[in-house]
């Protein structure tokens, strides 16, 4: 993040945000961008509605706008009623707020956040995300999050690059990287009077000529695509003749985790 | 009139910005006022604004009692109407001790607060950024400067005793001026570039007068034991820049030794103590992880 807010060089290659050159043009661009820091210090003494004011003035915006837009822009993330508040005061769900009302208070072309959502609850760090996508979507503002938690970059980010030790591992859009279907999962639901009846299932499965893999005693069977045009009739046809009751079915896609464990081996 | 005419829009919303974008300028000006409040504890709580306060208050209590000591018992006290406040020793020690809880709480409690980290990420650079700072507690310090010395060549000129003619007075407050901008921004490059080695800002200030002790106790001992001379004196950056201050009002030495200098060393001194703290405050902000 620093490379690309042009406060440090970069050792090899070249980067290019916004069209500009960081390093060269390091000012201009920071005008259109905007940060949030990983860290969850901030002034504390500091009415929240004064800090935003004042760092959205510094990004350049003229005084009276500036302090219209931090009040707006605290009620946008909930903070309406607590603005007077010290940051001190508030609780880290709320400073992530404050965190997140600061970088998209100037309107920035594009925001940077660092761990947005670290320290924060489950049910709070759903928010804060719902907030990130909603920012992003109907303001047109485009954040670049950065996070170790794949799950969180899963459930908001469009692209997506794996850093491992500064090096890249895979880059790209995330539809594309995780959309790509690897089989279809079937669950099966176990019957008392029928034990047999997923054992009956894989074997048909099988000599269908579809290549199922199952762990022990397991009532999930994995079944390989590409063996078959029409796998989900073949199925359903072989569930309704061993007389098995069907849980679930669907297309098996690529987690985040198996896309970097898999780039990684 | 309708009543739709009065109607007012009172919540616009989140929207997007389309006016033109203030620039670094713009950043500098803001990040030096709101360094000033926080400096005088504006927007804090009491006890932030008690020390500024106290300090600006007492020295302002001294001169008006002084020019009220004046006014009222004749000429015979006029010798309270220095032309500089340093000339005097407790407001020259006052002013140290206003450098030294300035400085750090212009630049210590971003780097505690994650602020600088904030800044860095705005159009200001680590020599803008500086340079807010700067013009913020130099700002500061010119209050206890420059606001007595006015008060003093007022009086003066109002008891008759000050310069004689308009472009005399106009001189002496040309130099006046120079005199207590040049002093004002020397204190804070001093204080600022003692107090920039640590995130503590007690340590700080701590340390900022440790550095007035630390080099004008030596030089002081030095001048006496030995037999090196009196530009010996000029190792004290404090005394030094008084001194020049002095010349450039053409007022008496701060002390006897030092008027056995002459005023290019004395400048030269003033020049180069200010150097020094420039350059260990920049070299040290260079080399500072802004995110």
């Amino acid at each position: 993040m620093s490379i690309a807010l042009g406060l440090r060089k970069p050792t090899q290659g070249a980067i290019r945000v916004l069209t500009l050159e960081p390093i060269k043009d390091g000012a201009k661009l920071r005008s259109l961008v905007s940060y949030g820091p990983e860290r969850n210090i901030l002034p504390d003494e500091m009415p929240a509605v004064d800090f935003v004011k004042h760092l959205a003035e510094v990004r350049g915006i003229p005084r009276k706008e500036a302090k219209t837009r931090a009040s707006d822009v605290l009620w946008l993330v909930g903070l309406g009623e607590e603005r007077f508040r010290p940051i001190g005061t508030m609780s880290t769900g709320q400073r992530q707020r404050v965190k997140l009302a600061q970088a998209i208070a100037a309107d920035p072309q594009l925001v940077f956040l660092d761990e947005p959502t670290d320290g924060l609850d489950p049910l709070a760090r759903d928010e804060v995300l719902t907030l990130i996508r909603q920012v992003s979507e109907e303001y047109g503002i485009h954040i670049m999050i950065s996070s170790h938690l794949l799950e969180e970059v899963e459930q908001i980010c469009d692209n997506i690059v794996v850093l491992n030790a500064g090096k890249l591992v895979v880059a790209g859009q995330l539809n594309q990287l995780t959309g790509q279907s690897t089989g279809i999962e079937v669950e099966l639901v176990p019957i008392d009077d029928q034990p047999t009846a997923i054992d009956a299932v894989e074997r048909s499965l099988r000599q269908a000529g579809l290549t199922v893999t199952r762990e022990a005693d397991s009532t999930v069977l994995r079944i390989q695509d590409g063996t078959s045009e029409t796998p989900a009739d073949l199925i359903r046809d072989a569930v309704a003749e061993a007389g098995a009751r069907l849980h679930r079915i669907q297309h098996r896609r690529r987690s985040l985790e198996d896309i970097i464990l898999d780039t990684s081996s | 009139m309708s009543a739709t005419d009065n109607a007012r829009i009172l919540d616009r919303g989140y929207r997007q910005f389309d006016g033109e974008r203030l620039g670094t300028r713009s950043a500098i000006r803001s990040t030096a006022w709101q360094t000033t409040r926080s400096i005088f504890g504006l927007g804090r709580k009491a006890r932030h604004k008690f020390f500024p306060m106290a300090i600006l208050g007492i020295t302002y209590l001294i001169v008006i009692i002084q020019l009220a000591a004046v006014f009222l018992f004749g000429n015979e006290t006029a010798g309270f109407l220095t032309t500089n406040s340093w000339e005097q020793v407790a407001p020259g020690i006052v002013m140290i001790l206003f450098a030294a809880l300035v400085a750090p709480d212009a630049i210590v409690r971003d780097q505690k607060n994650g602020m600088f980290s904030l800044y860095m990420s705005t159009p200001l650079t680590k020599p803008t950024y500086l340079a807010a700072k700067s013009f913020s507690v130099a700002g500061s310090i010119l209050l206890i400067t420059f606001g007595p010395a006015l008060l003093y060549l007022l009086g003066k000129t109002i008891k008759g005793l000050g310069p004689n003619g308009v472009a005399q007075w106009f001189e002496t407050f040309g130099r006046l001026t120079a005199a207590c901008v040049l002093v004002s921004l020397f204190l804070c490059a001093f204080s600022l570039a003692f107090s920039c080695f640590t995130n503590r800002r007690a340590i700080a200030s701590i340390v900022v007068l440790l550095a007035y002790i630390g080099t004008s106790v030596p030089s002081a001992i030095l001048y006496e034991e030995t037999n090196i001379g009196e530009k010996i004196l000029l190792v004290n950056p404090i005394e030094t820049a008084y001194e020049f201050g002095a010349r450039l009002c053409n007022s008496p030495s701060i002390a006897d030794n030092y008027g056995e200098i002459t005023t290019t060393f004395i400048t030269l001194g003033f020049i180069g103590w200010l150097l020094i703290s420039c350059l260990i405050l920049l070299v040290t902000y260079q080399k500072r992880e802004a995110i």
